[in-house]
């Protein structure tokens, strides 16, 4: 009864800066909205912190962040506009629709090289009039500050788990991962290794893991070559200005985040991401690692068969008892294991925290998706 | 003489901000899939591109001074250069990663044409044939050089000044690639390396077909 109430007035402790961060960033121009965000915010982080089974709405959440995102776009391009002459400012849109200190009210996307001005501006009272922006372009030195200041940030403290919990494109691969059957088994990507009772185990062969190392060193070499910002590789308005990028971008996500997922039940998209690997290169300086107690694992390997990022290996767990640097933070290891013996920690030390972690992540989701949430709240609010 | 040199070069080296910055990102990562990357292997594709491009730049010079025309910009050659290149770097990037290993009569027959420094160099040869605005520039200029002696001067100053950035890329790649192998493996540089060829591959392919509807 005691360690209930406890635990209660834990999350309730770290539900309050969520509310309130979301009261805080929200409430301008609106001051009901941002009381409409911390109540929402608030109360779902409550139920997430108290919740036994914390997947079963860390899933429906992060889906739900992929809904939002298609709905921003969807949006943009049905509400405002029709798809023609969407299409038309989107070929005709280049970098220099802005001009370097010009403020522009752009009643389409705002250019992706914007998207941190807008969420430093958040924290120094600045707001976006609803209904279009207000975007001053930045010089290239500041674009790169204000791309780099924020993302730095975001990424040394979660790493990885941004896959797992912020990602705005990762909930349609994991809304994709349903059923318990494995459909197809893909054993040419696949290393088998044998443990103690003789059960087989899956793991996915190293040059797989390591696609999409190569994918952002190509990326990286062309936006250089290319004098090409590589963050506009995650702009819609880029996707659509070339057919040919178009038509190659909607198969990848057809094929990886869509058929393969339904397929194998893992996140193949993840093997794929650029941007996923940069922050796996990142990931062993972020502060929450999840790792197993030696001593009560007792090697059932119910969290190599679970983990969605083939993350976990028995040759991993043999090492350090630790998951590669593609883990996602999901917690579905921990779930699942029998002898509660994984858990997600404060570096390598054995303090707990996954509830800080959930806190922390929300807080982090509040922000970074200023830029969908305002864009819907003007369209339809 | 001189003025012949030093315009030569002095196109040469404009070539840094336009053409050898596109060819770059080739060449980069062939000097990581060395077998020993270092210095001296990573200068090697970047040389060996440089030679497939002086090639093709010998055969241009040779057309333009016996046909005594100039030569325009044509998107299907542009395209078909471009579907080339993306095919050989696939090829090669697979061979590289060795996905063939298991059909020895294919991989025996194939690696030895898509192997070392072959690549580039044929990625250099294409390379080549496709001018850049820089290249139209020095072809123009060729045309207003009397003899074949100084036009080919001519040529060599501009391969010499166009090249040495790639050089000097290339071998920067392979001692990147030589310091990151001391700390994640060879085996798996080489891996990545290849897997941004292939990637690289796959991009010009969508833009030499995308050329196509031009």
């Amino acid at each position: 009864m005691l360690s209930r109430f406890r635990s209660k007035i834990l999350a309730l402790l770290l539900t309050l800066p969520v509310a309130g961060f979301a009261l805080w960033w929200y409430s301008h121009p609106l001051p009901w909205f941002g009381v409409l965000m911390a109540l929402i915010s608030g109360s779902f982080t409550f139920l997430i912190i108290n919740a036994k089974r914390k997947m079963s709405l860390q899933r429906p959440l992060f889906i739900g962040l992929f809904g939002v995102f298609l709905g921003t776009i969807l949006s943009v391009v049905y509400v405002d506009n029709n798809t023609a002459a969407f299409l038309d400012w989107a070929h005709r849109h280049t970098i220099a629709y802005y001009r370097i200190g010009e403020t522009v009210r752009s009643t389409v996307f705002p250019c992706t090289l914007t998207l941190s001005q807008v969420f430093l501006g958040r924290a120094a009272n600045y707001f976006p009039s609803t209904g279009s922006w207000l975007v001053s372009f930045p010089s290239s030195l500041h674009a790169f500050l204000l791309i780099l200041i924020p993302f730095t940030v975001t990424t040394l403290l979660f790493g990885r788990s941004i896959c797992g919990w912020i990602c705005p494109f990762g909930g349609l691969p994991e809304a994709m991962v349903t059923g318990n059957k494995t459909r197809w088994s893909l054993n040419f990507l696949k290393k088998k290794s044998v443990v103690e009772d003789k059960k087989e185990i899956e793991g996915l062969q190293d040059w797989v893991k390591d696609v999409k190392y190569g994918v952002l060193l190509a990326s990286l070499l062309l936006a250089v070559s290319l004098a090409f910002p590589a963050v506009c590789l995650l702009c819609p308005v880029f996707w659509l200005s070339s057919l040919p990028v178009f038509w190659v971008i909607i198969g990848l996500m057809v094929v990886f985040a869509l058929i393969l997922p339904f397929m194998t039940k893992k996140r193949w998209w993840c093997q794929i991401c650029p941007l996923g690997a940069l922050f796996a290169m990142i990931d062993k300086i972020s502060i929450f690692r999840v790792h197993m107690d030696k001593k009560k694992c007792d090697r059932c390997m119910d969290c190599v068969y679970e983990c969605r990022m083939y993350a976990l290996t028995p040759e991993g767990l043999d090492k350090d008892l630790k998951p590669d640097e593609d883990c996602i933070r999901c917690g579905r290891c921990i779930e699942v294991c029998p002898e509660k013996a994984a858990d997600l920690y404060f570096f390598n030390t054995s303090v707990k925290a996954r509830n800080i972690f959930i806190s922390l992540t929300m807080v982090a989701i509040l922000a970074w998706y200023t830029w969908f949430i305002f864009i819907l709240l003007g369209k339809f609010g | 003489m001189l003025s012949v040199i030093l315009a030569a070069l002095a196109m040469g080296v404009g070539t840094i901000l336009s053409c050898a910055a596109l060819c770059v990102p080739l060449v980069m990562p062939y000097a990581a899939t060395a077998d020993r990357p270092g210095f001296l292997s990573g200068a090697a594709p970047g040389l060996a591109f440089s030679t497939g491009r002086l090639v093709s730049y010998v055969v241009l010079m040779l057309a333009l001074f016996f046909l005594k025309s100039t030569i325009q910009e044509n998107f299907l050659t542009i395209a078909i250069v471009n579907v080339t290149s993306g095919l050989v770097a696939i090829l090669s990037g697979l061979f590289i990663l060795g996905a063939f290993k298991r059909y020895p009569a294919f991989n025996k027959h194939y690696c030895l044409m898509f192997n070392g420094t072959r690549s580039p160099f044929v990625l250099g040869l294409l390379a080549g044939i496709t001018p850049c605005a820089p290249l139209f520039a020095a072809l123009a200029f060729i045309m207003t050089l009397d003899s074949l002696f100084t036009m080919s001067l001519f040529m060599i100053c501009f391969w010499l000044a166009s090249t040495l950035l790639i050089i000097a890329l290339s071998s920067m790649g392979g001692v990147l690639a030589s310091l990151l192998s001391r700390r994640v493996g060879l085996e798996r540089v080489r891996r990545i390396a290849s897997i941004a060829i292939i990637v690289i591959g796959l991009v010009l392919l969508i833009r030499g077909l995308s050329g196509f509807q031009v």
